[in-house]
C-alpha cells in the first residue's frame, strides 16, 4: 500500500472515528466569553457608580471643622477597594474580549479604553438612579469586612467625641430635645438648648441630620448646629 | 492525476461538513504549503513533518465547525499549523531552528530592501547563516518574519494567523528586521 498523505489522513480519521466537534460547542464558548465580558463591564459600571458616589458623598466640611490636612483627607476618601475592583474587572473583560473570535484584532489599549468608557457611562447612569449609594449602604450594613475597609461620610459623622454626630430623628421630645438613632443604631438624646443654627432643618421623625456639637454623656449630645444630611 | 478542484475553500469546507471524504481536497490543496511552512518553522525530520502535518489536518477536521467565513480559510489553517508546530516543539522540548534553503536566501535581500539596512553589509548570505540568525531571534519576531518574507503573507493574514493586532505585526516586523540585521552584522564581523 502506498497511500498519499491526504488519503492516509482520511483513513486515520475514519479508523479512529473522528468527527468534527459540534457547532454548539463553539457557540457556547463564544457566548460564555461575551457573557463574561458583558458581566464584567456591568460590574465595572457598578464599581464606577460607587466611586462616583464616594466622591460626591465625601464631606470636605468635616476636614475643615476637624482642622485635618487636605492630603490625609484625600488619601482617606479614595475608594481603593473599588478602584482595585474596577482594574480587576477591566482585566477580566479585556481577557474575555481578546479571546472572542476577532478580539485579537484590537490593541490592548483600545480594548481597555472601550471597556472603561462603557463602564463609566453605565456607572454614571447607575449613579443617577442612586445605585452607587444603595450598593454602598447595603455592603456597609451587611458585610462587616467591607464596612471596616470603607470610610464614608457616615463614618465622618459618627465621631461624637469630636463633636460630629449624624443619624435619623426618631422622635421629638420637646422644643429643646429630640431623639436620634445614629448610623451605628445607637440612640441619642439631642439637647438643642445651645443651638445656634438649625439651617432651616425641620426636626421631625424620619429626617436625617448631621449635627456639630458636644457630647455631654454616653447618650446625650448638645447640638450647636444642625444640617440636613447630604448638603 | 487528479484535476485541480475549482471549488473555493469555503465550498470545500461546506462539502467536508457533509461528507468527510471531501476533506481530501482541502488536504491536497494545502499539503505542500503547510509542509513548507512547518519545515520553515524548524521541523526537519521527515517523519516528524508527516506526523505534525497529520495532527494539523486532523485538528482542522475536528474544528471545521469553528471556521468562520469572516476569516481567510488559509489564515485559519496556518493558525492551527503554527500552534501545532509550536506545541510539537514544546513536547519535544526543543527550540525551533528555522530552515532556509539555498534557494530561499534571496529572501534575505527582500527583507534587506525593505529597510535598506544592508547596503553596507556586503556579505554573501547563505541559507545556513540565515537559518542560524533566525534561530537566534525570539519566537515572536521569528514568527512574523517567516510569515511575511517566506510565506509572503499580508499584515492582515499574519494578524489572523498569530492572533495579534495588525499594529503589533508591524512593530514586530520592524524590530525583528532590526534584530536580524544586528545578528547578521555580528556574524559578518566574525566571519
Amino acid at each position: 500500500m502506498n497511500n498519499t498523505l491526504p488519503e492516509k489522513i482520511i483513513e486515520e480519521i475514519k479508523k479512529q472515528g473522528i468527527e468534527p466537534r459540534p457547532r454548539w460547542q463553539f457557540l457556547l464558548k463564544r457566548s460564555v466569553l461575551w457573557s463574561l465580558a458583558i458581566f464584567s463591564t456591568v460590574l465595572g459600571g457598578i464599581a464606577i457608580a460607587i466611586i462616583i458616589f464616594t466622591f460626591i458623598d465625601h464631606d470636605a466640611g468635616v476636614r475643615v471643622y476637624l482642622k485635618e490636612s487636605a492630603v490625609d483627607d484625600i488619601l482617606l476618601s479614595i475608594p481603593y477597594f473599588w478602584l482595585a475592583t474596577l482594574a480587576t474587572l477591566t482585566g477580566v473583560t479585556k481577557y474575555a474580549v481578546r479571546h472572542t473570535k476577532f478580539g485579537y484584532r484590537y490593541a490592548t489599549a483600545r480594548i481597555i479604553a472601550a471597556v472603561l468608557i462603557g463602564s463609566t457611562l453605565f456607572g454614571i447612569a447607575l449613579n443617577a438612579i442612586d445605585i452607587g449609594e444603595r450598593v454602598q449602604d447595603f455592603l456597609v450594613e451587611t458585610v462587616p469586612a467591607y464596612d471596616a475597609l470603607t470610610y464614608t461620610s457616615k463614618d465622618s459623622w459618627s465621631q461624637p467625641e469630636k463633636g460630629l454626630l449624624g443619624g435619623t430623628v426618631t422622635g421629638v421630645v420637646s422644643s429643646e430635645y429630640f431623639e436620634l438613632i445614629d448610623f451605628h443604631r445607637k440612640t441619642w438624646r439631642i439637647d438643642m438648648s445651645e443651638l445656634q443654627d438649625h439651617n432651616d432643618v425641620t426636626i421631625k421623625q424620619g429626617v436625617v441630620v448631621k449635627i456639630i456639637g458636644t457630647k455631654k454623656d454616653s447618650s446625650t449630645f448638645s447640638a450647636g448646629q444642625i444640617f440636613p444630611w447630604g448638603n | 492525476m487528479n484535476e485541480p478542484n475549482k471549488k473555493t475553500d469555503q465550498e470545500l469546507v461546506l462539502d467536508t461538513k457533509k461528507n468527510k471524504d471531501s476533506f481530501v481536497e482541502i488536504i491536497r490543496r494545502y499539503e505542500s504549503a503547510i509542509r513548507r511552512y512547518i519545515i520553515r518553522l524548524g521541523c526537519r525530520d521527515p517523519h516528524d513533518v508527516d506526523d505534525v502535518l497529520q495532527d494539523i489536518f486532523i485538528k482542522v477536521y475536528v474544528n471545521i465547525n469553528e471556521y468562520d467565513a469572516g476569516l481567510k480559510f488559509s489564515s485559519w489553517l496556518y493558525r492551527i499549523a503554527h500552534n501545532e508546530a509550536i506545541s510539537f516543539y514544546r513536547k519535544k522540548s526543543v527550540r525551533p531552528a528555522p530552515v532556509a534553503t539555498e534557494e530561499e536566501t534571496h529572501l534575505f535581500e527582500y527583507i534587506a530592501d525593505e529597510t535598506n539596512f544592508t547596503e553596507s553589509l556586503d556579505i554573501k548570505i547563505n541559507g545556513d547563516i540565515l537559518r542560524k540568525a533566525l534561530a537566534e531571534l525570539e519566537e515572536q519576531y521569528r514568527d512574523v518574519l517567516v510569515l511575511r518574507f517566506f510565506e509572503e503573507k499580508s499584515y492582515t493574514e499574519i494578524s489572523d494567523i498569530l492572533k495579534i493586532p495588525e499594529g503589533t505585526v508591524g512593530t514586530l516586523l520592524n524590530r525583528g528586521k532590526k534584530l536580524l540585521n544586528d545578528i547578521l552584522t555580528t556574524k559578518n564581523i566574525n566571519l
